[in-house]
């Protein structure tokens, strides 16, 4: 990766300075994105010059923050800024080709600020599992556990008591279940302590083989086309480097006994006199 | 003083590959304004971040364009391993540059034949397209798709390609060069067609620079940046590497610098497949991006410099990816190559850009 990125932040005052500065200086626009944030709009505007690329940040802009357009300075960006104002709901001002609204016109307002709800969940339990990581690295790690050393689980009293409030809402099999596992975990951990070897590792599950990969094995059993071009006379125009195997014939029906092949429609009536009479046909 | 009057050009139009609107104010014949409309195509797809992770948001990143499929899928790719720090395997690379300029040669080729169609050579439209089909046939070989591969993953490449098959490339590919140099002649030396382009939507060097122009519509108006240069991946590791600039910055110079990329993509492909390294294809990837972190990456798609952001959020999700396809940034090129010219050549100037409406709509 041969080029290098940087991110500089900036204030919404400073940027139409800025881009005029970036523009006297030769630096080439790439482009202008949002990126919706819980503190409002976050508004990239990408430069580059000599393989570098410089994205000024502009942070946590609302709706009551008009913005100044830079189609003045570079012309190439009004279809980014109507497009951050029709997808985020950024105040755009002054563009210099303004579709007020006509660019995508989406059918939901500010379709991009939207977050579901199950997104918002999974976010705030990331942040909160990286807080209480941090938290964890501040506080006295366990003694006696060297770099690469196996973590023991300790059951300290507090956990003790988190875990009992939780098992009284769970039902009896459930609870029956909990206890066992954390016996066999303090039985392993002592075990660990007692220098036995590690619980064996789990085998990895194969891959499921995808389409991709099964459809070479399905080509060799279906019939291929010939190539196109063996069949146009000019040999300025045929291909001498890719070929195809031509058409084959499909592989004859199994031999079977004459009285146990079904009639074939074709055969028809010649088929039908020279068929051994049934047994219940004699009566 | 003629009477003016506004002709709608688009969203369906022989000449387009995709929906774009152009409001033209005409009078007698000359354009003297173009308002171009997007919208017609416009899927959200940026706002599926939120629902696929960021394994599967490749496959969905990939569908944005259908010519510029690969692209997109590496360089998505590119980007959420410089986000979570991957090394991939030098190997890998290689096979992405090796697709990649396979991408370019395809879709350089599509673009030609689109050129002769709308100019009105319908045999040489043919005849560029089935050329083309002996590229697709090399993606089928090797990823089992045409147009769309999914064969890039974050951490390297699902498929690889063996010494065998990479012998094959480099003799299919030099059948194409053949045939190929005489399609272009039919391009580049035919009277009638110079005369349908030489001297159409010229933008001049400094225009072209204040507009932001990216790929071989810039380099044509001798705008010297063109991605590869930057040494990204694999190309870092290529002898020499040069734009194709012109000076001449009009219709027929934008088919030149396009039909010259091929072959030159062709040596590429060469050079690499000669060198590639042995080793693995793919890393594997585990674990989220950070909580607030981000990254850029570039990339040169067969239509120019094409920009992707992504912001993680500690979770599988992405917070948001940013994709910036280059014919965003070339549309405003396009309605300043359009004032001046006659209404017909709207059709040849409006080609000229290779729009790809898909990916600037997403």
């Amino acid at each position: 990766m041969k080029f290098e990125s940087e991110f500089t932040p900036i204030a919404l005052d400073e940027l139409h300075h800025e881009a005029a500065v970036m523009k006297v200086d030769g630096w080439r626009f790439i482009q202008t994105h949002a990126v919706n944030t819980d503190n409002g709009i976050d508004l990239y505007y990408s430069f580059m010059k000599n393989g570098h690329i410089k994205n000024l940040k502009v942070a946590g802009v609302t709706k009551e923050n008009p913005v100044p357009s830079i189609t003045d300075l570079f012309l190439a960006a009004f279809v980014f800024e109507n497009e951050a104002r029709e997808l985020f709901g950024v105040d755009m001002r002054d563009i210099a080709i303004d579709f007020s609204g006509a660019l995508y016109a989406p059918a939901i307002d500010e379709p991009m600020t939207i977050i579901t709800p199950e997104q918002k969940a999974a976010r705030e339990k990331a942040r909160k599992a990286k807080a209480a990581k941090e938290a964890k690295g501040d506080e006295a790690s366990a003694p006696a556990s060297a770099e690469g050393a196996p973590r023991i689980f300790v059951m300290t009293p507090e956990r003790r008591q988190r875990l009992d409030a939780k098992l009284a809402t769970m039902s009896p099999e459930k609870v029956a279940k909990v206890e066992a596992a954390l016996k066999a975990r303090e039985a392993e951990a002592a075990a660990a302590a007692a220098g036995a070897p590690a619980r064996p590792q789990k085998p990895l599950r194969r891959p499921l083989p995808t389409l991709a990969r099964l459809r070479p094995l399905l080509w060799k059993r279906l019939p291929s086309k010939p190539f196109r071009s063996t069949t146009t006379s000019s040999p300025r125009l045929r291909s001498s480097t890719l070929t195809r195997p031509r058409r084959c014939a499909p592989p004859s029906p199994p031999a079977t006994a004459r009285h146990l092949r079904q009639p074939n429609w074709r055969q028809g009536r010649r088929l039908r006199s020279s068929m051994p009479l049934s047994r219940t046909s004699l009566h | 003083m003629g009477k003016k009057s506004i002709i709608p050009f688009g969203p369906q139009h022989p000449v387009l590959p995709e929906p774009i609107h152009l409001d033209l104010v005409v009078e007698d014949e000359v354009v003297l304004e173009a308002t171009p409309q997007i919208g017609f195509i416009h899927r959200g797809l940026e706002r599926l971040v939120q629902t696929k992770d960021y394994n599967q948001f490749i496959y969905v990143a990939e569908r944005i364009c259908g010519i510029c499929a690969f692209g997109h899928s590496m360089g998505y790719a590119e980007t959420i391993e410089r986000l979570m720090g991957v090394e991939v395997p030098k190997r890998a690379e290689y096979l992405r540059v090796i697709w990649h300029e396979l991408s370019r040669i395809h879709s350089h080729i599509l673009w030609l034949g689109l050129a002769a169609d709308a100019f009105g050579h319908e045999a040489l439209f043919m005849h560029c397209w089935r050329l083309r089909e002996r590229v697709l046939d090399l993606f089928e070989k090797t990823t089992g798709g045409r147009v769309i591969f999914s064969v890039v993953k974050v951490g390297g490449v699902q498929r690889d390609i063996d010494k065998s098959m990479l012998d094959e490339f480099i003799s299919v590919l030099d059948g194409i060069k053949d045939e190929y140099i005489q399609i272009c002649n039919a391009f580049l030396n035919e009277p009638s067609v110079y005369n349908r382009t030489a001297g159409i939507g010229v933008i001049s060097p400094e225009d072209a620079w204040n507009l932001s122009m990216v790929g071989p519509f810039a380099r044509a108006s001798a705008v010297n940046y063109d991605v590869r240069m930057l040494g990204n991946g694999a190309y870092g590791d290529l002898s020499d590497f040069q734009p194709i600039l012109s000076n001449n910055c009009d219709c027929y110079a934008r088919m030149e610098v396009r039909a010259a990329e091929v072959p030159q993509s062709i040596d590429i492909i060469k050079e690499l497949a000669a060198r590639i390294p042995a080793g693995d294809i793919a890393v594997p990837v585990k674990g989220a991006p950070d909580i607030d972190a981000e990254a850029c990456n570039v990339l040169e798609q067969p239509r120019g410099e094409c920009f992707y952001y992504a912001k993680g959020n500690g979770t599988k999700y992405l917070d948001r990816m940013r994709m910036r396809t280059p014919t965003s940034q070339n549309i405003a090129g396009m309605a300043v190559a359009l004032k001046g010219c006659d209404v017909a050549d709207v059709n040849m100037i409006v080609l000229t850009i290779d729009p790809c409406i898909s990916c600037t709509e997403r």
